[in-house]
């Protein structure tokens, strides 16, 4: 019996205090189980904590559920269903290397700008022979109303009218600028940093004004929710093999530096 | 109260256990989000060096993929946890040899606490991340109708978390008597 087993405190030890005996042990009393209540309800509040905890600074974390809600199923590994990789895409890098890091994004997403500012410096470490960034459209409409989907019109102009350095252009400014969670004046940005492109100001608002690039933005959003994407950023690294690996969130540089090493060894 | 506490993590068993509770809720509140790209790493053919590096980093996710409230709320959930798992684990001890038959519904309630992990998962959910199982339930349109989109569960956690450990030091502080 180990020391602690019968630690009764002296003043409280009263007459009927009993000793450990066979025949208490068959009484368990209803009161007891309260115990036990506690901690079944303490464990699910744990995981509602853990689960819910985290949202309060993309104050509509719930909204996503629209997204979520139009594909239930997703237990299986969908990634492999991912659009293939193609000179139609953003790409930082070169379309021919071994490793993709295919990053669904939003502008107004402050772990996507957390995210951006990682894989620039991975990227930049890694070069274009092991590694191809490439962005492709998750506007959430939901949580960051008009300016997430402005923002990536915005982008999808500039592609089309200056080419993907000018995309880049305007995304990695982008993502310095941005105040993030709907929070950005994007009526002020986005003009300033079209400017800082080059592209042709009356082209771009035409451009814009059309919509024409909704339906590949709605395209990208298509493809992210399934491939399994619930929020942003969702991104999928597609080694040599074809293998890949889902990640959700904004991850450390260190992970995703290795988790590339490791995909180009398999090859 | 405090003396309680102080009885209990004054042996070296139950501080080792409340530490090592705590680092496996904290763990897996940080690899549940992104658990089958952890385990395809770790599946694959990489050295143990390599896996120990990558499990290690990954919990640099606490500061890439949380805002400073839910990593709050990770870290202190984690810790009130594993108190909670000590104070059970001594209570269980001081119970089970007066009653072996207490033994099945503390079995019980070890399967709760395992059972609430599976809540874990989106600890990263400051980057909006939905899990199959939230959107398959449909719980996340109750999140709607919250004043704080469900941030303020981690709040209800803490607190039921502090009244279970009250609980059961209570409950530890109480001779082992017969009612009459």
């Amino acid at each position: 019996m180990s020391d602690e087993t019968i630690s009764v405190p002296a003043q409280q030890a009263a007459p009927e205090v009993v000793t450990a005996t066979a025949a208490v042990a068959q009484k368990v009393q209803i009161k007891d189980l309260l115990i036990p209540g506690a901690i079944v309800v303490a464990g699910v509040a744990i995981g509602l904590g853990l689960y819910f905890g985290g949202s309060i600074s993309n104050a509509g974390n719930a909204k996503q559920v629209g997204v979520a809600d139009q594909e239930p199923s997703v237990a299986a590994d969908t990634t492999s269903k991912i659009d293939p990789v193609t000179e139609a895409d953003h790409i930082k890098g070169n379309l021919n290397a071994p490793v993709k890091f295919v990053e669904f994004s939003d502008f107004e997403c402050p772990f996507c700008k957390r995210q951006h500012e990682v894989l620039l410096g991975v990227v930049e470490k890694l070069g274009p022979d092991k590694v191809a960034w490439v962005y492709r459209q998750f506007p959430l409409e939901q949580l960051h109303p008009v300016k997430a989907m402005a923002a990536s019109m915005a982008s999808e102009c500039v592609a089309e009218l200056g080419g993907n350095d000018a995309f880049w252009l305007f995304t990695d400014r982008y993502f310095e600028e941005t105040l993030t969670n709907n929070k950005t004046d994007v009526e002020t940005l986005i003009p300033k940093l079209v400017a800082e492109t080059g592209v042709n100001k009356q082209a771009f608002t035409t451009c814009f004004e059309s919509g024409r690039h909704k339906a590949a933005i709605e395209a990208d959003i298509a493809d992210a929710v399934e491939t399994g994407g619930r929020g942003t950023p969702w991104s999928v690294i597609i080694g040599p093999t074809g293998k890949t690996y889902p990640i959700n969130g904004a991850l450390p540089a260190s992970v995703i530096e290795q988790t590339i090493e490791r995909a180009l060894q398999e090859a | 109260m405090l003396e309680i506490l102080v009885t209990v993590f004054s042996k070296a068993r139950y501080v080792g256990l409340a530490i090592l509770s705590a680092s496996l809720v904290f763990t897996i509140a940080l690899w549940l989000p992104n658990v089958s790209f952890v385990f395809s790493y770790l599946a694959s053919g990489a050295g143990v060096g390599e896996k120990l590096q990558f499990i290690w980093g990954f919990y640099g996710t606490i500061q890439t993929s949380h805002t400073g409230y839910s990593a709050a709320m990770a870290i202190l959930i984690a810790l009130f946890s594993g108190i909670n798992i000590a104070l059970l684990t001594y209570y269980t001890k001081r119970v089970m040899t007066v009653s072996k038959g207490f033994k099945r519904v503390h079995t019980g309630s070890y399967l709760g606490l395992i059972v609430g992990f599976f809540g874990v998962g989106c600890v990263a959910c400051g980057s909006v991340i939905l899990s199959a199982i939230l959107a398959t339930i449909g719980a996340g349109g109750l999140l709607l109708v919250l004043p704080f989109q469900g941030a303020e569960v981690g709040m209800i956690a803490l607190g039921i978390l502090l009244w279970s450990n009250y609980f059961l030091v209570k409950k530890i502080s109480d001779p082992l008597v017969c009612r009459s």
